[in-house]
């Protein structure tokens, strides 16, 4: 597998106006899945998913049972790029002060980006609507990312700058 | 309560997150166009390239997928169990000509960056909670579609025939930008006779089958919906890694009309004796403004405007035009002035006045003949059913569809004023006018 020449932080992989999942598998080989509606990349390394509790609930469960690979799965309307980020060692957090406003910005920026692709302001507000109340937080080991944007570079890894200095 | 697989056709058809899990125990998860409903039961994944999630999926048996609806957003989660992988066969040749068509239709290429179509069936489907959805605001179809029936039935000729369906999709069922095709006799040529909506309406342009959204609905006999052309054209191009600019047919001798970035596409295939006789399309900025409901709609009204010119193709080949069965008599060749050169291609029946571009074909070859005719003896009223027997003519049999022919030679000459018109002359008959004298190439002038 050959590797993307040039070098990109795992922020900005994942910074707005990205659509987001969060994939983990499961019990033979079935996945779960579930949209995301923010990510961080902690002072640790670790990424920490932001979800909506009630639509992320079957991939948070199979976290706690202990299923150990998750990816992160990213999609800019802007450029249609795509990143399949791959991880391990999955930890259900409770949310942090200063979250709330992250995802508040991150869905403000993605709302205005599915523009591009064609959907509307309302249809937006519906697809990335959350309760903030329901706020909770999956961090994950980043073990490499992956070129999913369709074209010559697809399958090619990332040189991230955060996994070379680690 | 079960939720079904037709139930949720729009989100299934509309925007999937795909998920699959690997030999080593890792998922991997992608945004794709949406899926290809085969049945209740079944979907179809179409990749333009080997992801690692279709990978993933073939080779565990199973995918999830998370599906959106494009219209009311709510959200579904799909759980799949592969059944085979298709590289030939209706399903696979369906996407593979409808992503090539989307991007032949835009940057004229006929290659086809999708490689096969992996068949699933469909284990189980839970819709996922939602704050919020948007309210659907199409029309209901139905009355529509009823309205636009008694329309099309009323019709008592094909040029009112072909005004009340184009005239329909706008006023019915608010389709902003429409036109029609007919296939040119003896060829695989699909030939526009007019349209709605745009600046030009592009009578005379010509799609060949199988290229662009047009063709391909024409060459594979079936409905080809494109709901997010943005999506599936940005990607399309990245997969051939073009950087050719668009050309939205521009090179043709009559340019197609088209929108610049259509959101939504949707030609539909009308068939007839020996096949597909006629393609309706429509298209639209938005995305998803067609759905399988519209889909299915249209189909009906193409097969009642098939049904309709059928009918008054042979009603107007039983018209004898009794007031002009015998020649009139010639005008009087009073006209002045610098003579229209008329040259005609006898391979292509191509006629070009003073050097540009008409008209080819069968609407070429019949131009020629009334103008051959009105060169030597001055006539200018036409019978459709003298021109139907005239032996000079590529007029088959029944199948002609002479009427709907003239249409788009009258129509053609009234958006391209060249000096040269038809109109309508009563039932059954056309009058040629003639601002000129004619010089036929090859011929005296007169």
């Amino acid at each position: 597998m050959s590797t993307v020449p040039h070098p990109q932080s795992l922020s900005d992989l994942v910074r707005p106006p990205c659509l987001l999942t969060l994939a983990v598998a499961a019990e033979n080989r079935i996945p779960e899945v579930c949209l995301a509606l923010a990510c961080i990349v902690a002072p640790d390394g670790r990424l920490r998913v932001l979800l909506e509790r009630p639509g992320a609930q079957a991939v948070m469960d199979a976290i706690a049972a202990g299923w150990p690979n998750v990816s992160v799965g990213t999609f800019n309307p802007s450029n249609l790029e795509t990143f399949l980020i791959q991880g391990n060692l999955p930890r259900l957090e409770p949310p942090r002060d200063g979250d709330l406003p992250v995802v508040a910005a991150a869905v403000v920026a993605t709302r205005a980006s599915v523009g591009a692709i064609g959907f509307s302001a309302d249809w937006g507000d519906a697809f990335l609507g959350y309760d903030e109340d329901q706020l909770a937080c999956v961090s994950v080991r980043v073990r490499s990312v992956l070129v999913q944007t369709p074209g010559a570079a697809i399958g090619q890894t990332v040189r991230v700058r955060e996994l070379a200095s680690a | 309560m079960t939720i079904t697989a037709s139930a949720i056709r729009r989100a299934l058809e509309g925007v999937v997150i795909v998920s699959a899990c690997g030999a080593d125990g890792t998922p991997s998860v992608q945004l794709v166009g949406g899926c290809h409903y085969v049945d209740e039961n079944h979907v179809a994944l179409g990749y333009m390239n080997d992801y690692r999630v279709r990978l993933d999926g073939v080779r565990s048996g199973f995918s999830r997928l998370l599906a959106f609806d494009p219209v009311t957003a709510r959200k579904y989660n799909v759980l799949l169990q592969h059944v085979r992988t298709e590289t030939s066969g209706p399903v696979a040749d369906f996407l593979r000509l409808r992503v090539a068509g989307v991007v032949s239709h835009q940057v004229a290429s006929n290659l086809s960056p999708l490689g096969c179509a992996d068949i699933y069936r469909i284990l189980r489907i839970d819709a996922l909670p939602c704050l919020a959805t948007v309210p659907p605001t199409r029309p209901e179809i139905l009355p529509a579609l009823r309205q636009a029936a008694s329309a099309i039935a009323a019709a008592p000729d094909v040029e009112a025939l072909v005004d009340q369906t184009l005239d329909s999709l706008a006023g019915c069922f608010g389709v902003s930008h429409a036109m029609l095709l007919m296939r040119e006799a003896g060829t695989e040529r699909f030939v526009a006779i007019d349209s709605r909506g745009y600046e030009v309406h592009g009578s005379g342009a010509e799609v060949a089958a199988g290229e662009g959204v047009i063709g391909c609905a024409a060459s594979m006999g079936v409905a080809v919906r494109i709901d997010n052309a943005r999506i599936t054209h940005a990607r399309a191009r990245a997969v051939l890694e073009t950087d050719r600019p668009d050309v939205y047919w521009a090179t043709a001798p009559v340019p197609l009309p088209g929108l610049v970035k259509p959101g939504s596409q949707l030609a539909i295939p009308i068939p007839g004796p020996g096949g597909v006789v006629a393609v309706l399309y429509c298209e639209d900025v938005s995305t998803y403004r067609f759905d399988a409901d519209l889909e299915h709609a249209f189909s009906v009204l193409g097969s009642l405007f098939a049904t309709a010119l059928d009918r008054l193709e042979r009603q107007a080949v039983g018209d004898t035009g009794i007031e002009s069965r015998l020649p009139r008599p010639a005008e009087p060749p009073g006209r002045t002035g610098e003579p229209l050169q008329v040259r005609c291609e006898p391979r292509t029946n191509a006629i070009f006045v003073n050097g540009d571009y008409v008209i080819r074909g069968v609407a070429g070859a019949v131009l020629r003949r009334m103008l051959e005719c009105h060169a030597s003896t001055g006539q200018t009223e036409f019978t459709n059913r003298l021109l139907r027997h005239d032996i000079s003519l590529p007029l088959p049999d029944l199948d002609d569809n002479l009427s709907a022919r003239l249409i788009m030679l009258q129509r053609r000459l009234e958006q391209r004023p060249c000096g040269i018109r038809l109109r309508k002359a009563g039932r059954g008959r056309v009058a040629l006018e003639v601002d000129r004298p004619l010089r036929m190439e090859s011929e005296p002038v007169r």
